[in-house]
This record gives structure tokens, C-alpha cells and sequence, in this order.
């Protein structure tokens, strides 16, 4: 169900989005219990001059960052696991493009289900009427 | 042949120190062209008193976290290669044990050959076995 979407201050490539996708949906199908058949990922590259932390660029900083929300139904994940995975996903992130800049934001949005979904149906609805 | 000497406040639990000194060693194997099995690391956790730095000098901020890396290393490396290898092992520590990457200081010092014995009375560097 989730959709996320990434910004990263990185050289755009291939391999990159590969292994930040990987590491995205691992995290979301063991830590939130999403399905990744259901999972999608947006991922755009930033350029590090275009990124400013204190009124700086990452350039004067010479560390990379990232911006990522996941939109998840609201009550569907609990605290401890959305702290989990905030946990997690910075660490993963280091992993990749570190280190990061400690101003590097992860947003777990609960949204509300009567207000999201997927294919023109909104999370509400399939809690009511689920698959057969 | 790299000696690690890893310098902090006491106080974190061995599974901190564990993914502290692993995380050190998988650096210097990835960026520093040190062997897998060239390990040796001693670590310093230290009364607050015992370890004092300026929490903003060239860098910073530094907190109660703070981890200072000394190497010595028994070859020289290239500046790119350090370069590489702060970058790596900064982003390395950050990912685990979480160590912010304003509390990491690293110093590299280098010797020569003759200035290791590996045990057995030997200047093992220049033994011809390894020569």
C-alpha cells in the first residue's frame, strides 16, 4: 500500500537506485509488514549544490543527504515500529551514499485511509471489502 | 600491520564497542588496503576526565560521543586513500553503531619496518619471508 518518495544528493545512477530501492523495500516488508507487491518508489537525484542545510550547500558541507516520506494508512504501524524503521533506513542510507548530513529527514506520514489508495479505490474501502 | 587505538568515554554497552571496533576494521579492509585478518585493536574507554577536546575545533559539534581513532600504520597511503577511508569509515560508524560523523577524529601516524615485531623477538617486516 505504502508510496515513497526519495530525494537524494547523489550522482544519478542505475546501480544506486537499485540498491536504494532494495534496501527501501526490505526495510518496509520487515519492519511495516507492507506488501512489495504493492510497494512503489520514486526516486529523484539532487544535485548537492542545489541542497542547502544552515544556509550552506552540501557542497561546502562535503556530505551527502536524503529526503524521503513513506505514506502509509494511519493506525496501521505502531510507534515502536515506525521508529524502527526511521532507524533503520537512516542507517541504510549511510550505508549507501554516507555519511549523511545529520539534517537528513525521514517522514513517516499516516494518512488517513478514507483520504488514500491505490487504483481509483481508497485503503477505506478495501478495509470493508476485502479481496474474496 | 595497522594498530588501532580506539579512544572513548566509558559507558557504552559491548554491543556498541563490538559494531564500533567491527566497523573500523571493515573500513580499513575496504579503504584502506589493509588484510581481512590484520586486526589488532585496543580499546580506551576512558572517565570523562580523561578525555578532553575542544567540542568545536575544526570541526564539530562533538558531544559526550565522541570516538577519537588513532592508526598506526606501517606503510605510507596515497592522500586520495585517506581521503577515501575517513569517508568510508564516517559513513560506516554512522550507519553502526550510529556514531554521528562530528564525532569521529582520526589521526594516522606512520612507521617503518623496522618498527614492528610480531611476536618471537623478530623484526618480522624484515624478516626475508616477508620481505
Amino acid at each position: 500500500m505504502p508510496i515513497l518518495t526519495v530525494k537524494l544528493s547523489a550522482s544519478p545512477s542505475p546501480q544506486l537506485t537499485q540498491a536504494v530501492a532494495d534496501m527501501l523495500i526490505e526495510a518496509t516488508e520487515r519492519i511495516l509488514k507492507k506488501k512489495r507487491s504493492v510497494t512503489a518508489i520514486v526516486i529523484d537525484y539532487v544535485a548537492p549544490g542545489n541542497w542547502l542545510i544552515a544556509g550552506n550547500s552540501l557542497v561546502e558541507h562535503a556530505m551527502n543527504s536524503v529526503y524521503f516520506d513513506i505514506k502509509i494508512t494511519d493506525e496501521t504501524n505502531t510507534k515502536d515500529e515506525k521508529a524502527q524503521y526511521i532507524t533503520e533506513t537512516f542507517a541504510g542510507f549511510a550505508r549507501l551514499i554516507g555519511p549523511l548530513h545529520e539534517n537528513s529527514y525521514i517522514y513517516v506520514q499516516d494518512v488517513r485511509a478514507a483520504a488514500y489508495g491505490y487504483g481509483g479505490r481508497t485503503q477505506e474501502y478495501r478495509y470493508h471489502q476485502p479481496p474474496a | 600491520m595497522p594498530l588501532v587505538r580506539i579512544s572513548l568515554c566509558r559507558g557504552k554497552p559491548l554491543p556498541y564497542l563490538d559494531s564500533l571496533a567491527d566497523g573500523i576494521h571493515q573500513a580499513m579492509v575496504e579503504a584502506f588496503d589493509v588484510p581481512p585478518d590484520d586486526r589488532f585493536q585496543t580499546i580506551h574507554q576512558l572517565a570523562t576526565d580523561k578525555l578532553r577536546y575542544d567540542p568545536h575545533y575544526l570541526g564539530g559539534p562533538r558531544s559526550a560521543d565522541f570516538v577519537l581513532v588513532e592508526i598506526t600504520a606501517g606503510r605510507p597511503r596515497s592522500t586520495a586513500t585517506k581521503a577515501a577511508f575517513y569517508r568510508c569509515l564516517a559513513a560506516r560508524l554512522q550507519a553502526s553503531p550510529g556514531l554521528r560523523p562530528a564525532d569521529l577524529m582520526v589521526v594516522i601516524t606512520t612507521t617503518e619496518r623496522d618498527e614492528w615485531s610480531f611476536g618471537h623477538g623478530l623484526a618480522t617486516l624484515l624478516q626475508p619471508a616477508n620481505s
